[in-house]
């Protein structure tokens, strides 16, 4: 059973988490992620979550206290966004690289200096090598709906990973929008209870002990491998999803790809804003199509590479890797050897600045027509 | 698709207005959004906030450049925008012709005759959505009313349906 309803994306973060169950929520406020927390934080004292909140001293503890709690055994969560998802860098490595299953909502937004409390998907990027599954949505149904996904592939025996939700600060955060929100026992029936501690008490190991220069490497693999193997598993978690939600979920979105000439990538809210831009392009006939990344890690490189052959394809970036260009455009770069496919570079949106879809638009008939550089800056 | 701005200042309830009409229009088995701008918000400050409401799903999610109907929450801000589109429903005892088609109530003196008056201000925002509700007939003033009863706070319900109420049936066109 579904309720249609409406809500800002921070609340319907927070309602999925509700109805996902966790044991143990780490709260510590920073713009724009704060009233997500602040409704969690509702949903405990009103008795609705049976959760035990801590209230942290910064976003460094607020990973700790989650990571010990998730290795007892104990489904987790927390939130937090740019300067704060930075501050927490240290534990988020930590728990990347033990294998910790738990989840972390990121509220998208540009990293200071200078200062700016706007999106940008520059904080959820820096985390990229960290041993994290990414996910990243498009919309608050999305938002609601990864997150309820991402406890389940968090805490699958073949994946065991930590997983974090991205979803842009503000625009998705703080804009309510109409969402269909699953019954509680569906969601209990997909997710599964959580049966397994890191810990075992009649059999102690040694957990974050040192590893020398002749077993480091192993673990390092081990992750590797884990993650190659992610892949398959959850493409399967995404369509037993959309059995019970009915709407299609994959790592990666194609929309108008299959006749396309040319194509658009894109991920996070403004890639619905490009989605429009490819229907106006293909109103005046031309064969431009959407590839929207919804797993960013592991990258859907399989799944992007059927799409690319020979294609041209701009590709929007609201990042920058300083000395080496956007983020997204090189990793589409990287599979796309031998694919002969040429790849356009937007960098566009930095610090909430405003992106629409006429300007998608113009960009998009600039590389139809061969003007558009390699790199282009959106100002 | 109808993309609709609110403006007003800090303390008026512009944000909880366009999430309102959200809910109302989503009940009808609609899509919306409300899309508030944030930046240094204080009390008194001008604030503003979009709607896009649309029968069919938005994937759109800049921000509204060409609204096609404008909501001012206290007269004095009538000067301090381009008006766009041409619907205006404003917030005024003596209004002027600011469209094609004016719409004015006088949302103040209803706040204060029913008491919804928060730390000295007027609070203006059902009043207006009442208003709305009826100029642009896009949903009910039932389905309003349940808006309200999903969104505020048990105490908070009544006096906010009655100022729906008398913002839909006290709002005037300017002939």
């Amino acid at each position: 059973m579904k309720t249609i309803t409406s809500l800002v994306g921070n609340h319907a973060v927070a309602y999925a988490v509700k109805q996902a169950k966790p044991n143990v929520l780490a709260v510590y406020p920073i713009t724009p992620q704060t009233t997500m927390l602040e409704k969690l934080a509702d949903y405990v004292s009103s008795g609705e979550l049976k959760a035990e909140l801590i209230k942290v001293e910064s976003e460094h503890s607020a990973m700790a206290s989650i990571f010990g709690a998730a290795l007892a055994g104990a489904r987790v969560f927390t939130a937090t966004a740019s300067q704060g998802l930075l501050y927490m860098g240290e534990m988020i490595y930590w728990v990347g690289g033990a294998r910790v299953p738990l989840v972390a909502a990121i509220a998208t937004r540009a990293i200071g200096a200078p200062w700016s409390i706007w999106d940008d998907h520059e904080d959820f990027l820096t985390k990229r090598d960290a041993a994290w599954i990414q996910l990243m949505a498009q919309n608050v149904q999305e938002a609601y709906d990864l997150t309820i996904q991402a406890f389940k592939i968090s805490e699958d025996k073949k994946i065991i990973a930590p997983c974090m939700l991205g979803f842009d600060g503000f625009i998705l955060t703080h804009t309510m929008e109409r969402l269909e929100l699953l019954d509680d026992s569906s969601v209990d029936n997909f997710i599964g209870k959580r049966d397994f501690s890191i810990i075992d008490f009649d059999n102690p190991v040694g957990i974050g002990t040192v590893a020398g220069p002749q077993t480091y490497m192993g673990y390092k693999y081990s992750i590797k491998k884990a993650f190659d193997g992610a892949k398959e598993r959850i493409k399967e978690i995404m369509k037993e999803y959309s059995e019970i939600s009915n709407i299609d979920y994959q790592p990666i979105e194609c929309y108008k790809c299959d006749d396309a000439d040319y194509l658009i990538a894109a991920m996070g809210a403004w890639s619905g804003d490009a989605r429009v831009a490819v229907d106006m392009l293909r109103s005046e006939g031309k064969k431009v199509g959407l590839i929207r990344i919804i797993m960013f890690r592991p990258f859907p490189k399989e799944e992007i590479s059927k799409y690319i052959k020979g294609k041209d394809i701009l590709v929007l970036d609201r990042d920058y890797s300083f000395g080496s260009g956007g983020i997204l455009a090189n990793e589409i770069k990287s599979i796309s050897y031998n694919l002969d496919s040429k790849i356009y570079s937007l960098i566009a949106g930095l610090g909430g600045k405003d992106v629409s879809e006429k300007e998608i638009k113009t960009l998009a008939e600039k590389m139809i027509n061969k003007e558009l550089g390699d790199e282009e800056w959106l100002m | 698709m109808l993309e609709i701005l609110l403006y007003g200042r800090g303390g008026q309830g512009v944000v909880t207005a366009g999430e309102l009409l959200v809910r109302a229009y989503v009940s009808e088995g609609n899509y919306a959004q409300s899309i508030p701008f944030f930046g240094g918000e204080r009390r008194g400050a001008p604030v503003f906030s979009y709607v896009r409401l649309s029968d069919k799903p938005i994937y759109l999610h800049r921000s509204i450049y060409e609204p096609q109907m404008t909501i001012i929450f206290e007269p004095s801000l009538k000067n301090t925008i381009k008006i766009m589109g041409d619907i205006v429903v404003i917030n005024s005892n003596a209004p002027e012709k600011l469209a094609q088609n004016t719409y004015y109530v006088d949302a103040n003196k209803i706040a204060r005759d029913i008491n919804l008056v928060i730390a000295g201000w007027a609070v203006v925002n059902t009043i207006l959505v009442g208003a709305i509700a009826k100029v642009t007939g896009l949903f009910s003033f039932d389905s309003l009313d349940n808006a309200i009863k999903s969104y505020f706070p048990e105490k908070y319900v009544q006096i906010n349906s009655n100022a729906a109420k008398k913002g839909f049936d006290e709002v005037k066109k300017i002939e």
